[in-house]
């Protein structure tokens, strides 16, 4: 497991822990080491003043055993143990294991468990008795080694040894050095503060002002306060706010140079667009009038001529009729039926094309009633069409209906082609309230892939009308799920490109 | 031992001296010195003591030395029991042994062989310590003096000097000096009935305690904590027994066992300043140097 606990830290924080961590360390180690060189320094402070109390007791309490003069020894003793707090009770025992003295301290308050003990022994001194040992008697001083004589043990110091009065010394002791430990712990987290600071400040200061320059201020002002790495970064940050200043400003004389210049072509483009959506607009204005007068002239001048065709060849029929029966007369009349015939057909094929050049029904019915008509038109067995409208028509202006009764014209004759559908819904609704007029022609057919399919002269059609409207346009379609075409006509749209 | 050896046969021939042949009639004298071991002590002694006497026994011919009656001078309490053991034509004079090892060996000896024995003793003379002990208190002190069984012949010599108390072998100590509380110095003899390693230093103890001085019987007693002795270099104790020697050979007489005649003085001054004794150079210069 990786120790990342730290990299959330600030600067700050990491140098103060950086210069702290040794110090704490330290300072726990000093404080542990201290406590338990006093306990140790108290142990053995005590074990060798026992030992030494036992044996310099042993030594002197030789006499006095010896000699049964315990009451000079228990003084002795008394006077030792009340002097030393540390001292807490001495026994003095004889050579028959029996207890010749006990002094018990009248201040000290604790023993330790061990005791120190040190046998009485009788002090032999050698010095030549002149004996019969052999060896001449000399009284001057000899310098002959004086022979190992074993001595006599006569009893035994005990001493007990009190640490309460040694360890609430060294406690206090270790008071002022931890007091010390602490003093010096709490320069060393002032001097890490101030190094931290020292650190964090320019660092802050650095960051500010980078702050800054991402605001968009590139002309900042960060003195170079301090050296090291640190300095170099305020330098830097100073350099390159003075190169930001001046790229941004070269940058932004060239972007408004380059808007001027994009403005331009913007006001170029919409001046061309606007131009485009006006000549459009005109040409299918110039259209329907030319449909129009087609349609006039057709309908005054073709369909009359052939009413009058066809009132003529029933002249002759009805001149054949009269006639004698014969062959050549009822060619005649039959040629004249085939004329009326003629004429008749003719004359329903300039309706039609009257029609489909100038929808005079549009004028009459409006484009609710022209659509719907269309709808009955198209209806049959094999695609079945349904209608549906909202809003009120009659406010729309000329153009636009054209527009959208062409449309729906060619949405429907697209289905009718290429759609292979069985059922299809035309809906109509003039939103009064964001000034629209939307077309929405949703069949059942085929469909198809919009991104692989490339668009047919329909739909091209049909967005250049929407296009000179200003309207919008949208095809959603996928093969064997039908298409939708959705369609938003401006309600000002034609007026305002006329 | 094999140094010792060549001595004593260099000091036989320089003597002109063969104890191996005893002479029918004595018409001079030759000498002897018997050692007990040959510790670097004894000879130290022997050498110095070889010095001494050839001169007094030089005087006699060599050629006549078979004829001569043998000196014997025995060097120490074994050597001295030696010679006491020696059945020969000769007369032994005896050197540092104390007076208590001397009388435990002449007791056992018929009178006639202790006749022809003397000894300068290895201790300070009683009456030299005494006047020690006047000169260190610089007035006439009470003087007592602890004797045992072996020491008891000393009783006349102290007579009228200290106050001697007889104590048995055996008794408590504490007890016999407790009885001797009122006397100023005690003086200590020689005697293992008395004192001994286990007891010197609680005697020394106990005295101190009651502001007793101790005058000891040896140099080294002064260092362990007697107040002062009278003692006897070797030099000065050889001298005694060559001078012993050329007045027998000058007179044919032994004199008397004596104690040494030559001495001078240790004063331990820690000691004496404990007893507030301010030591005198009297005191500390107190001797009686050999000729």
């Amino acid at each position: 497991m990786k120790l990342r606990f730290w990299r959330s830290w600030s600067i700050g924080l990491r140098m103060a822990f950086i210069t702290m961590l040794p110090v704490v360390f330290l300072f726990t180690a000093f404080v542990w080491y201290s406590w338990y060189a006093h306990r140790a320094q108290v142990a053995e402070e005590l074990a060798e003043r026992g030992r030494i109390l036992a044996r310099a007791l042993a030594e002197t309490s030789e006499y006095n055993v010896i000699s049964g003069n315990l009451t000079d020894l228990r003084l002795t003793i008394n006077g030792l143990v009340q002097s030393d707090k540390s001292i807490f009770r001495v026994d003095v025992i004889d050579a028959s294991g029996k207890r010749a003295v006990r002094v018990t301290s009248e201040t000290a308050q604790d023993a330790e468990p061990h005791y120190y003990e040190a046998p009485i022994r009788k002090q032999v001194v050698w010095i030549n008795l002149f004996t019969d040992n052999g060896t001449p008697h000399v009284s001057a001083s000899s310098d002959a080694r004086p022979p190992t004589l074993t001595t006599e043990i006569v009893g035994a110091v005990q001493v007990r040894m009190s640490p309460s009065n040694m360890l609430a010394k060294q406690t206090r002791r270790f008071r002022i050095e931890l007091a010390m430990a602490a003093l010096a712990l709490l320069a060393s987290g002032i001097l890490a503060w101030v190094l931290a600071r020292s650190l964090t400040l320019p660092l802050k200061e650095a960051i500010g002002a980078l702050r800054k320059i991402r605001g968009g201020t590139y002309r900042v002002d960060l003195p170079v306060t301090t050296g090291g790495e640190v300095g170099e970064l305020q330098a830097s940050i100073g350099e390159m706010s003075v190169a930001l200043e001046q790229s941004t400003q070269d940058l932004e004389n060239k972007v408004a140079e380059r808007t001027r210049d994009l403005l331009a072509s913007r006001n170029e483009a919409l001046r061309a667009d606007a131009d485009k959506r006006k000549l459009i607009q005109k040409v299918n204005s110039i259209i329907e009038d030319e449909r129009k007068t087609i349609a006039v002239e057709i309908h005054d001048e073709l369909n009359a001529s052939l009413i009058a065709v066809r009132l003529e060849a029933q002249s002759i029929g009805t001149l054949a009729a009269k006639a004698q029966p014969g062959p050549e007369v009822d060619e005649i009349r039959n040629k004249a039926q085939a004329i009326t015939k003629l004429a008749l057909d003719l004359y329903a094929n300039g309706r039609r094309l009257v029609r489909r050049l100038r929808p005079e029904v549009l004028d009459m019915l409006g484009l609710h009633g022209a659509v719907e008509e269309m709808l009955r038109h198209y209806d049959s067995a094999g695609c079945r069409f349904a209608f549906h409208s909202d809003g009120d028509f009659s406010r729309l202006g000329n153009e636009l209906a054209i527009s959208a009764y062409r449309i729906v014209q060619e949405a429907l004759s697209n289905i009718m082609k290429h759609a292979a559908a069985t059922s299809a819904e035309v809906t109509l609704v003039l939103d009064a309230a964001h000034d629209l007029l939307r077309i929405e022609v949703e069949d059942n057919g085929h469909g198809f892939d919009p991104a692989s399919s490339g668009e047919g002269i329909g739909i091209i059609g049909m967005r250049e009308r929407v296009y000179a409207l200003r309207g919008t346009i949208a095809v959603r379609s996928a093969p064997e799920r039908g298409t939708t075409l959705t369609i938003a006509l401006p309600l000002s749209g034609a007026s305002a490109v006329s | 031992m094999k140094r010792l050896r060549a001595l004593l046969a260099g000091l036989l021939l320089a003597a002109g001296a063969a104890g191996a042949a005893p002479a029918p009639t004595a018409s001079g004298y030759r000498f002897q010195i018997v050692t007990g071991d040959d510790s670097s002590l004894t000879v130290r002694i022997a050498e110095d003591l070889y010095k001494r006497l050839v001169p007094t026994f030089a005087a006699f011919r060599t050629e006549l030395a078979q004829r001569r009656r043998l000196v014997l001078v025995a060097i120490g309490p074994v050597a001295l029991r030696e010679a006491a053991a020696r059945r020969c034509d000769c007369v032994v004079i005896a050197a540092f042994t104390s007076s208590q090892v001397w009388r435990s060996v002449v007791d056992a000896l018929p009178p006639a062989r202790v006749k022809s024995m003397t000894a300068v003793y290895a201790e300070p003379a009683p009456d030299d310590q005494v006047r020690l002990a006047t000169l260190l208190y610089r007035r006439p002190v009470r003087v007592a003096a602890i004797l045992g069984p072996d020491t008891a012949f000393l009783l006349p010599s102290l007579a009228g000097q200290a106050d001697v108390l007889q104590a048995a072998r055996g008794d408590d100590m504490g007890d016999v000096l407790a009885r001797v509380k009122r006397s100023e110095v005690l003086l200590a003899l020689p005697d293992s009935a008395i004192y001994n390693p286990e007891n010197i230093r609680n005697i020394l103890l106990s005295t101190y305690r009651r502001k007793q001085g101790v005058i000891g019987f040896s140099a080294d007693m002064v260092k362990v904590g007697a107040l002062a002795t009278t003692y006897s270099e070797i030099e000065d104790i050889n001298a005694q027994v060559a001078e012993m020697a050329a007045g027998f050979v000058a007179s044919g007489e032994l004199p008397a066992p004596q104690f040494p005649r030559y001495f001078r003085t240790a004063i331990n001054e820690g000691v004496a300043r404990s007893l507030d004794i301010a030591v005198t150079n009297e005191a500390r210069s107190f001797a009686r140097a050999r000729p």
